[in-house]
């Protein structure tokens, strides 16, 4: 192979016609890209658009109209804002996502950073976060703030270590235990609500027998644009009520306009209150940055060749990225968290292909998307949003925290977790388990007494004391009136 | 003159073991430097860096061997890790699997091996609903083992894993 610091991309590519098979070719693809970090990267001069790019930048648009359409959905019923709220907003931020950050950073000026996506954890902590009397925007600065903090001083690596197997499991398993009921129980209500009782358990009942079709095949990356559309074609089938109303066309593009006191979010700019109450919500979504940004790498990784190092996933610069990107959409008015694009990223492991290829027809789809206007309404109708949050974030999430919990230490934590999130809220959960596992009061304590002085006590107990005082203030502790 | 040697114990555990085995060191006339001892499902594992006199080190190390129901191995000090040329950090990657962390660690110590320090973490992948792997590894190579050659013979197990040398 020629040494790929002295031979341009163009100079070392090979025609696919000239390997035996398709693999072949794109494995060699992957192993002879090297691209500029924050420098111009262009197509076809640094990297190609290959036919297996549209595999992740389909996955990953129908993904992200889902995942925002849920996100601005849960801020929205908070706030009783209505459906054509949502349509603009969700529009607005495949906007933002597509031209602005997709193409240009993921791109052209860093492809070694991931493109910026939705956690979707978090969508069981929104009617939380506005119930605490969060602001969308200042929960938006607060996550780029404490992202970029996490970033600069590369903490990733050690929030990972920070928080043991039974805390993330016990977590995970009740975030997603938490939202799957709440999602079936919301689909329940509407179907009753359209005089059609019998389609949330038909449309439920064909999402469970398509996903369990796609774990046995190692497909489970497919559920989200499969489930939905066979959720959509089911409950259409039974004669569930469907029309297309969003026009084509442009959103509003005005931050005035978002965060006007009588438009867009109707809540005006935020107060100082504000950003003290997201402060707990923001230190989690953070936190849970660690994990999800290096399980990307590592898959991508163990998918690549070996020896393809020039095409990897930087972390830090993902990070740095993600919350560039989360202060600037939240700034703008959208109502989208920001985290490692899973949708993205894990189809595009499974095919081989770099990140920009896939993420310029990432953007592009997104620009298509937010113009046409009719996606959001798919996105937003109540079978297909709420089995593709099912499917695509609330059972996978389960699954994974089950898979975390392997012995009887690590199930002691996780009860602790749950236990302590359904007294409080998950934040609160994570944060007093995370102390006691570190200190080896409860769960591994071998694996305690081996963390240094700052790891076992220092950093959960701030964490925790922050976390706790952040609740105070804003009344979230049961029967604490509120401090402020 | 005295001599150091660490001795690895491996056997079921009961109550008052590491003080038993304390007193026998005491007995004759030695005294532990380091000591690291760990405990799973009542199977305890020790190392012990002892210094005794040089004409009771023969002594006190029968009396190790002649302990029933445990798995004794003598190294002398001068030849372990502080004077092992090839330290080595390595980060592995893999998808999780039951029996993973066991495979490794057997290969490590055919190939003469020793873990000094080993710290796994499962990360999850939510959107495949499961979790990978990462396992930092301190290590110290036999002499006349170079780091690549490491490399290989643990790649070579594996094409699911993804080794790489810590700078």
């Amino acid at each position: 192979m020629p040494d790929s610091n002295q031979t341009s991309y163009r100079q070392r590519h090979k025609p696919a016609s000239e390997f035996d098979t398709r693999d072949q070719y794109l494995e060699h693809e992957l192993s002879i890209m090297k691209f500029k970090r924050w420098g111009i990267n262009l197509p076809y001069r640094d990297f190609r658009i290959e036919l297996e790019d549209w595999v992740p930048a389909l996955a990953a648009t129908i993904g992200k109209v889902v995942m925002v359409t849920a996100m601005v959905a849960a801020f929205a019923t908070q706030f009783g804002l209505s459906a054509d709220f949502i349509a603009e907003n969700v529009r607005f931020e495949l906007l933002i996502a597509g031209l602005l950050f997709v193409v240009l950073f993921s791109a052209i000026l860093n492809p070694n950073a991931n493109l910026v996506g939705t956690p979707g954890p978090m969508i069981p902590l929104i009617p939380l976060i506005a119930a605490a009397g969060g602001h969308p925007l200042a929960l938006g600065i607060m996550v780029g703030v404490f992202g970029l903090l996490l970033s600069f001083s590369k903490g990733g690596s050690k929030l990972v270590k920070l928080t043991g197997d039974g805390v993330r499991g016990g977590l995970l398993i009740y975030l997603g235990a938490v939202g799957l009921i709440s999602q079936i129980g919301k689909l329940e209500v509407w179907a009753e609500g359209v005089g059609k009782s019998s389609v949330s358990f038909m449309v439920i009942l064909a999402a469970i027998f398509i996903y369990a079709y796609l774990a046995r095949i190692k497909m489970r990356w497919l559920a989200i644009p499969l489930a939905s559309l066979l959720a959509g074609i089911v409950a259409f089938a039974m004669g569930a009520p469907f029309e297309f109303v969003t026009e084509p066309g442009l959103p509003h593009i005005s931050p005035l306009y978002w965060w006007g006191e009588d438009s867009g979010w109707h809540l005006g700019w935020p107060s100082l209150s504000h950003y003290i109450a997201v402060i707990p919500f923001a230190i989690l979504a953070v936190a849970m940055w660690s994990p999800d940004f290096l399980g990307h790498r590592v898959f991508q990784e163990l998918n690549y060749p070996k020896h393809a190092k020039g095409v990897l996933m930087d972390v830090d610069d993902t990070m740095t990225v993600a919350s560039v990107r989360q202060m600037v959409g939240a700034g703008l008015g959208g109502g989208n968290l920001a985290s490692s694009w899973g949708t993205y990223m894990i189809p595009a492991a499974i095919a081989k292909r770099p990140i920009p290829g896939g993420a310029i027809l990432t953007g592009i789809l997104c620009v298509l998307a937010s113009i046409f206007g009719y996606p959001m309404d798919l996105a937003m109708w109540e079978p297909v949003l709420r089995v593709a949050l099912l499917v695509g974030v609330f059972l996978p999430l389960l699954e994974a925290g089950m898979q975390m919990v392997k012995d009887a230490k690590s199930s002691q934590s996780a009860g602790i977790v749950i236990f302590s999130s359904a007294l409080v809220n998950p934040v609160f959960g994570w944060a007093l388990t995370m102390l006691l596992d570190n200190m080896g009061m409860i769960g591994d304590k071998e694996r305690g007494e081996s963390l240094p002085l700052s790891d076992r006590l220092v950093i959960p107990l701030i964490t925790l004391l922050v976390c706790v005082l952040s609740l105070a203030a804003v009344g979230q502790l049961p029967g604490v009136p509120a401090l402020l | 003159m005295n001599s150091e040697f660490i001795v690895s114990l491996l056997g079921t555990d009961r109550s008052g073991l590491i003080k038993h085995f304390m007193q026998a060191t005491h007995d004759h006339n030695g005294q532990w430097l380091t000591s690291k001892f760990s405990n799973l499902e009542d199977q305890f594992a020790a190392l012990i860096k002892i210094s005794v006199p040089l004409e009771n080190a023969q002594a006190l190390q029968d009396w190790f061997f002649a302990q029933p129901g445990l798995t004794v191995i003598f190294n002398p000090a001068n030849e372990t890790l502080n004077h092992r040329q090839n330290l080595l950090k390595l980060n592995i990657e893999a998808r999780d699997r039951f029996g993973l962390i066991n495979q490794i660690t057997d290969e490590l110590l055919s190939l003469g091996v020793i873990i000094t320090q080993m710290n796994c973490n499962r990360i999850s992948v939510i959107e495949i609903g499961g979790s990978l792997l990462s396992i930092d590894l301190h290590l110290a190579l036999p002499a006349d083992m170079q780091p690549q050659e490491l490399l290989s013979k643990l790649e070579s197990q594996d094409d699911d894993t993804v080794i790489s040398i810590v700078e």
